[in-house]
């Protein structure tokens, strides 16, 4: 039996078409939603979430029809990318609410939960001083205490460092080798590799790929991944990154005195990229203030694949 | 419900459920520790009490030397008190409580973590307005219940008003009444508003705003219909009905309208503000 089925599914906002015509159907397991920022991937997962009615088309998760169904999300636990927290509050009352907002959570599954994502020590302060990475762990406790049945994230690894975004996989993976079903949504093809080779490619609203990532990957690999590093010694972080094969340009952007120093690097092989910036920042101690990966790359992937989709 | 679908490591739960009410509970009781947290709530329940003081030495000093039917304890002398709280102290107490709550949720996102739980919308509207619901009835209810304690313990039995022991419910009604009407209406401007920190300056402002264009009209027009331009001089008028007064030149029925106006729109308001997501996109 399918996890998700999507028949035809429209979502327009006025004349903002979001979801355009999608038909979809999944099975039990890890997949990824990837696609660029206006892919209409937050859509779909309001959809599937219950959160937003479908214009035309049908939709069933779980066997059932998501809209207006309070007792299905009793099944379903949802990682939001806009939650930000309440600032004031600790993460163990963070965890108890929601906890406390479902038939089946209980306090002593939430305080289990803050555990098995590392925030026991953590649990008693404000969430206001938590990480990124910290808060992404904490969304994910509040999105398992009641056990569950899919698990659905939209962007988990937005803004993380290399060692939260390995944390976060690393937790992802345990909790898709403990039976869950898991659906989590990234513009980063290179963080839904890591984690699975299933995956759907939302462009435009519509799905032009879905299936094994390696097919993905063999068009993608045509095209440099840019990943920008803003940290307060770009030039030694540069220094050091083009020393490498993979890295095929960098560009460095000196700090000043309202903003800290960048580094774009373009890499051929961002998995092996990735992996060595991880240990150069721990090894080195770089104060690294934000990673990203612009679309622009990944765009030209996407446009190939509609382009390849519509001929 | 469907067959489970999960993979076979999976472990279904089988322990107890909580209940849908427990559940809204949990909401509320996160409100109302917010409320007992607030500064400004002590400060203007501190304030009402003064206020109550004030009557309260009034009372017994008119108590002392009065003539039967001069004593100041009656039905309007309480309703004077639980008006007074209402119109500064109910206003004042929601702006600092509750103008905010949902406008929050709006903001950082917490509207879809509570709708991706198994929540429905009226409860969580339910869950929210309770703290500040049960401060409304700490700055009414609870002094104005204070005030007829005192009237009862300082007037001679033979000067108490007809329906002496009937004004505990009139008050405890006039106060569920204001708290629950106004309660909702600043939950919809929070929820209409959206932004945190505006929402008490829209509040005060449409008090203030519709009381003086109520008083404008009705000096202009000369017509004390035009009252009911104003929640609150709606909101006075059936109070008068449910302490048994029958004097306030207010017309019942407009009143009663007037209140279930403000109602619906702020429920029409509410809805929208819950909804917006689904409609904006």
């Amino acid at each position: 039996m399918s996890v998700l089925e999507l028949e035809d599914v429209s979502k327009w906002y006025g004349d903002v078409v979001a979801l355009n015509d999608v038909s979809l159907d999944l099975e039990a397991g890890l997949t990824g939603l990837v696609g660029p920022n206006g892919a209409g991937k937050t859509t779909l997962l309001g959809l599937l979430t219950g959160q937003l009615e479908p214009s035309t088309g049908r939709l069933r998760v779980l066997g059932e029809d998501p809209w207006g169904n309070a007792q299905l999300r009793e099944r379903i636990g949802f990682v939001p990318e806009t939650l930000s927290l309440w600032e004031e509050r600790t993460g163990r009352d963070h965890a108890h609410l929601a906890a406390d907002l479902t038939e089946t959570g209980t306090r002593s599954a939430a305080d289990d939960w803050l555990a098995r994502v590392g925030l026991a020590e953590a649990a008693d302060r404000p969430a206001g001083g938590y990480s990124r990475g910290m808060r992404q762990r904490l969304k994910l406790a509040m999105a398992l205490v009641h056990e569950p049945e899919l698990l659905v994230l939209d962007e988990p690894f937005g803004g993380l460092d290399p060692v939260g975004r390995r944390e976060m996989m690393e937790l992802l993976t345990d909790i898709d080798e403990a039976g869950r079903s898991i659906l989590f949504s990234s513009h980063v093809l290179h963080e839904i590799e890591t984690l699975t080779r299933e995956i759907v490619v939302l462009v435009g609203g519509r799905i032009v790929a879905q299936g094994d990532i390696h097919r993905i990957r063999d068009i993608m690999d045509e095209h440099p991944h840019k990943i920008t590093i803003r940290l307060g010694q770009p030039r030694e972080l540069a220094t050091s990154l083009i020393a490498h094969d993979d890295v095929v340009r960098v560009r460095v952007s000196e700090p000043t005195d309202d903003d800290p120093g960048e580094v774009l690097a373009e890499t051929r092989a961002p998995d092996v990229f990735y992996d060595r910036l991880r240990d150069t920042i721990l090894e080195e101690g770089y104060d690294i203030q934000e990673l990203l990966s612009p679309d622009d790359n990944l765009q030209a992937v996407f446009n190939y694949l509609t382009k390849g989709a519509s001929e | 419900m469907t067959d489970a679908v999960y993979e076979p490591a999976y472990e279904a739960y089988e322990g107890s459920r909580t209940s849908r009410l427990a559940r809204i509970g949990a909401i509320a009781q996160r409100g109302l520790a917010q409320v007992g947290s607030s500064l400004w709530f002590w400060v203007i329940l501190g304030v009402s009490f003064l206020h109550i003081a004030v009557r309260g030495a009034v009372l017994q000093i008119g108590a002392q030397g009065a003539q039967p039917g001069a004593t100041p304890f009656s039905a309007s002398f309480l309703a004077d008190a639980l008006l007074s709280q209402a119109r500064f102290g109910v206003t004042f107490v929601l702006a600092a409580v509750a103008a905010d709550v949902i406008a929050e949720d709006l903001e950082t996102g917490g509207l879809t973590f509570y709708f991706t739980n198994p929540l429905t919308k009226p409860g969580y509207a339910a869950g929210k307005g309770a703290g500040p619901f049960a401060a409304t009835l700490a700055v009414t209810a609870v002094p104005v219940l204070v005030l007829w304690l005192l009237a009862v313990a300082f007037t001679p039995e033979a000067l108490y008003p007809d329906n002496v022991w009937l004004l505990p419910l009139g008050i405890l009604a006039a106060s569920v009444l204001v708290g629950l009407v106004t309660t909702l209406v600043v939950a919809a401007v929070s929820a209409v508003v959206g932004a945190r920190g505006r929402t008490a300056a829209v509040w005060v402002g449409l008090v203030f705003l519709l009381a003086a264009a109520a008083r404008v009209a009705r000096g202009v027009a000369d017509n004390a219909d035009l009252l009911l331009i104003d929640l609150f001089d709606a909101l006075e008028r059936t109070t008068h009905t449910l302490l048994g007064i029958e004097t306030s030149p207010i017309p019942e029925l407009g009143a009663w309208l007037t209140v279930a106006g403000w109602v619906l729109v702020s429920l029409a308001g509410l809805t929208w503000g819950l909804h917006r997501e689904e409609v904006a996109g």
